[in-house]
């Protein structure tokens, strides 16, 4: 067969989404605090990142797409073609891990794939970008939209990174170990890394160093991406519950450690997107 | 061919627009649905604690004793973490024997199984399940 059938290349894209959301979601996949999570935590807050999700993906989709776009619309048939793909996966690997039973109660079931069909179907989301051979063309935008653009990349890439971590205990127990000036170096440690990251390692796709002064850049990018990712990482935490009952001193700690990875993660996602 | 030439220039052709707005209204349709799943049990369900109810599954001999594979259930809306049960052997009100287990979750409206270890018959005593703490996750 010289080439493959119309109907082989129609799932193509499925097929490569299918595998992006595997590949994105195989740490949570295989983390047995995020099943925990998904039969316990908080129904409404579990319903709320649900919501808060949708946004998202039909972002990622415009910026960084599995089929080119031009349209809202598109964007939005993108974003739940993702959901449903990074569902089916989730629960396809949760099943065949033998995580999800026959005695888990259809709430348990529902909790622990919807937790994960997020970060999945950001995975599937991205696969056309990163996988596929094809790049959606640069789309006409202005300097405001570009900039606004590249903040929200950042914090798509502080939510995906700070969740692979955030379900683990050792967030938390480092929280407790850490104390203020290790707190304090850490903050500045991910600064610097962000900064670093984005314009004087040399990495591919590095922002072009001629644009804007050199504090004028650190604090358009790098603060704003570190306020970002250590918002996320805020969020993402009480999303999972761990800062219930935790004083506010606690609660901050626990948000600069997890925005370490965080801030690494919006550095990377910059580049990479 | 014609179908290749047609994606490489990013053109949909008709069948993959068909898989793609079926998987589309999948997705619509599993978002809404856990969303509107997650908002109805948030609202309807009460607060109410960890209940463990227990049934005897199957006893079995094993090697120097019995096994007591045991099914728990947890009638209540909360979670129990590290829950711990025990099962008595007695007889005329006097415990013979007990044996513990814990289980790491036990959520709500589902089962877990389990099992107890008895050097002694459970089949002549008589045999009852406690479900002694747990931590809140």
């Amino acid at each position: 067969m010289e080439y493959p059938s119309a109907s082989i290349q129609a799932m193509q894209p499925l097929a490569r989404a299918f595998g992006g959301a595997i590949l994105f979601a195989m740490p949570m996949l295989m983390t047995m605090e995020m099943w925990w999570l998904g039969l316990y935590m908080d129904r409404l807050r579990l319903c709320l990142f649900l919501v808060l999700a949708f946004p998202l993906l039909v972002g990622l989709s415009y910026h960084a797409g599995f089929e080119k776009t031009f349209r809202l619309r598109d964007d939005v048939t993108d974003a739940f073609v993702a959901y449903a793909v990074g569902f089916v996966a989730s629960g396809l690997a949760l099943f065949a891990f033998g995580v999800l039973t026959g005695d888990d109660s259809p709430g348990e079931l529902l909790g622990k794939i919807s937790l994960q069909a997020v970060p999945a179907s950001m995975g599937a989301i991205l696969a056309r970008s990163q996988l596929g051979i094809e790049k959606a063309e640069e789309r006409e935008k202005g300097r405001n939209a570009r900039y606004a653009g590249e903040i929200f990349l950042m914090g798509a890439g502080a939510l995906f990174f700070s969740f692979n971590v955030a379900p683990t205990e050792e967030v938390m127990l480092i929280t407790y170990k850490i104390g203020e000036t290790r707190v304090l170096a850490i903050m500045a440690a991910s600064l610097t890394i962000m900064h670093a990251f984005t314009y004087t390692l040399g990495f591919r796709g590095q922002a072009d160093p001629a644009e804007g002064t050199r504090a004028v850049k650190f604090f358009f990018f790098t603060v704003v991406g570190y306020a970002v990712s250590f918002g996320i990482s805020w969020y993402v935490l009480w999303t999972f519950g761990r800062l219930d009952g935790a004083p506010l001193v606690q609660q901050v700690t626990a948000a600069a450690v997890l925005g370490l990875p965080a801030s690494i993660g919006a550095a990377a996602a910059r580049l990479i997107l | 061919m014609a179908a290749r030439r047609q994606s490489r220039n990013g053109q949909k052709t008709r069948a993959s627009h068909i898989i793609e707005w079926v998987v589309a209204a999948l997705g619509v349709l599993t978002l809404c649905g856990s969303v509107a799943f997650l908002i109805y049990t948030a609202l309807t369900e009460e607060d109410a604690p960890p209940s463990i109810g227990f049934h005897t599954v199957a006893v079995h001999s094993v090697s120097g004793g019995y096994l007591v594979e045991v099914a728990l259930r947890n009638s209540g809306s909360q979670t129990a973490a590290k829950l711990k049960i025990a099962g008595l052997l007695s007889r005329d009100g006097q415990v013979v024997e007990t044996s513990e287990a814990s289980f790491d979750y036990v959520p709500s409206r589902s089962e877990r199984r389990g099992g107890l270890f008895f050097t002694n018959d459970p089949r002549k005593f008589q045999l009852r399940f406690q479900a002694q703490g747990y931590e809140k996750p």
